[in-house]
């Protein structure tokens, strides 16, 4: 499609699967439901895989907090300007949902059960090098416990790999604090890497 | 004892990445799906929950790019909260045949997220086909249908009772579903036993012209009898989105799930809506039959009325004048009726034509007897 005014879903020719996702969210913004469980069925897996990480990999939670999003974006999309791509908008909003979620769920004694209840990662025997995937349980287990702040920071510029200049828009940061925040995470990161082997 | 792993940067970050999370369950995924477009809808219909226009959808096939949605609001719900919350899922075909308390929609085509709060005592929720009903209780559910007939019912909480014509009644719980064992075909026309042979007015039978005989249903005229044969589906050639052809379709349903009530309004609108097309003729005779077999006397009586005068050429002339006969003789206006009998006497359709003779023969003996 052209740029331009957004033509709602109703006076496109074509399916739902031949929109563009901006197209898609001007459709869901007129109430076409055809639109929006289209858009559902595109961003679902970005959308609930982001969440994921963002909540430690509850997936009750996340599957929760991913629906709470499409809703979100439903109610939303009449606001849509188009300025950002449509993955960046819904994961603003995912982000937000989060946010909102962890502030109702009182963030510190949440954070501190699901450390105690996550397994404890078995320390290598000595003289043992790590295997991969002793590496990647240490990572997890470094990733889920970094502040929400950095580990928004790091899901979406590492994970999700969403340009700074993107994140920054989806966080409601300057752009210039998306690096900072980024080098602080990598640094917490090894920080607890380190602990968790002593 | 070996150095601690301490990676740098790009190990850090590659090996993050490579780290996947576990993918969402895939059930959960259309649950979730089902529930979003459930919610969405409700938000939409909230603002218009306390107006009572009437409102008219666009519809369209299968193959249609748009979405499709015909709803029909008769009057205003007397329900100060709504009961029941339906939601389109993707593309379908469906509108509300009665409001509360008892309430029941007629599905054509697509899916349907539905979702009931519970029922007070003498309320009812019904969800339709051509060939099936489904009643529900406190429940949320997915119903499917295809050109009329029931595909499948997913049911996510509560408990849905399942009648599909010819079949015993099914039960599902939460978290059970059902589906269809085979397509949907557009001319299956197999009439339940039972509908044959419960006792019923006499009602005569329209002999089929030589195309419809394979579509011949099961009919018994008797004596005052209370069940009323089930018509015969429109031919192929009429399913593609004929004016009233879905409320004629639901028209059907009901008879076959023994619900008259319901028919004589599907039928009343088929009726209407079928006005100048070749469906009009039958939707427009079972509102009479079908109003009578509700024990709707006026309402029969006008409709098969208005049926002889609209199609006096009809084929069903003679059967419809037989039905307003019987009508006319409870009433005691045994002249009109004697007219009538008398037009239906010399019908080619035996039943319709021994019908008739009964009648003139009852109004002989009631005029021999009285004082």
């Amino acid at each position: 499609m052209t740029g331009g005014k957004l033509l709602p879903f109703k006076r496109v020719h074509g399916t739902a699967a031949e929109l563009s996702d901006r197209a898609l969210v001007s459709a869901v913004a007129e109430g076409d439901q055809v639109a929006l469980g289209a858009l559902f069925d595109r961003f679902h897996s970005d959308v609930y895989r982001f969440v994921a990480h963002l909540v430690r990999r509850d997936a009750s939670s996340a599957e929760d907090l991913a629906q709470m999003t499409f809703l979100e974006a439903h109610r939303s999309a009449p606001r849509f300007r188009g300025d950002s791509t449509v993955k960046t908008w819904l994961f603003g909003i995912a982000t937000n949902v989060v946010r909102t979620h962890f502030r109702k769920e009182h963030r510190s004694n949440a954070a501190k059960a699901n450390l105690e209840a996550m397994p404890a990662v078995q320390p290598p025997a000595p003289n043992e090098a790590l295997s991969l995937e002793q590496q990647r349980r240490l990572l997890t287990a470094a990733v889920d416990s970094l502040s929400p702040g950095l580990r928004e920071v790091y899901v979406l510029c590492v994970i999700e790999e969403v340009p700074g200049k993107e994140a920054a828009q989806i966080l409601g940061i300057r752009e210039a604090s998306v690096y900072r925040r980024l080098s602080d995470a990598r640094t917490a990161l090894r920080a607890a890497i380190e602990e968790m082997q002593a | 004892m070996s150095a601690k792993w301490i990676p740098d940067d790009d190990e850090l970050d590659g090996l993050a990445r490579s780290t996947s999370s576990a993918d969402p369950d895939a059930a959960k995924v259309e649950h979730a799906r089902t529930s979003l477009l459930a919610q969405a809808a409700t938000l939409r219909q909230q603002p218009r929950q306390s107006a009572a226009p009437l409102m008219i959808g666009i519809g369209a096939a299968l193959a249609a790019a748009a979405a499709v949605v015909i709803w029909l609001v008769a009057a205003p719900s007397e329900h100060a909260r709504s009961k029941e919350n339906i939601a389109a899922i993707g593309l379908s075909s469906f509108h509300r045949v009665s409001d509360w308390p008892d309430y029941a929609i007629a599905v054509d085509e697509g899916q349907l997220a539905i979702e009931v709060a519970s029922l007070d005592d003498g309320e009812r929720f019904r969800v339709m086909t051509t060939d099936a009903v489904v009643e529900v209780h406190a429940t949320k559910l997915v119903v499917g249908a295809n050109r009329g007939h029931l595909t499948s019912v997913r049911v996510s909480e509560g408990r849905v009772e399942i009648r599909v014509a010819g079949n015993p009644p099914m039960f599902l719980a939460a978290g059970e579903s059902w589906t269809s064992p085979i397509t949907a075909k557009t001319d299956e026309l197999v009439v339940p036993p039972a509908a044959a042979a419960v006792p019923e007015p006499p009602v005569a039978v329209r002999a089929p012209s030589s195309t419809e005989r394979t579509h011949r249903p099961t009919r018994v005229a008797t004596e005052p009898s209370t069940s009323i044969p089930v018509p015969v589906t429109p031919p192929p050639r009429l399913l593609a989105a004929t004016p009233g052809e879905l409320e004629f379709r639901t028209g059907v349903a009901a008879l076959r799930a023994g619900d008259a009530a319901i028919a004589t309004k599907s039928f009343a609108a088929a009726c209407t809506a079928a006005r100048g097309n070749a469906l009009a003729e039958d939707a427009c005779f079972w509102f009479g039959a079908a109003a009578k077999r509700a024990g709707q006397t006026a309402v029969a009586r006008e409709a098969l009325t208005s049926f002889g005068q609209r199609f006096p050429t009809s084929g069903r002339a003679g059967e419809a004048a037989a039905l307003l006969g019987w009508i006319l003789y409870d009433a005691g206006e045994l002249g009109a009726a004697e007219a009538k009998f008398r037009g239906a006497a010399n019908d080619r359709v035996p039943k319709v034509k021994e019908s008739a003779e009964r009648g003139l023969a009852a109004i002989t003996r009631k005029r021999s007897t009285a004082p």
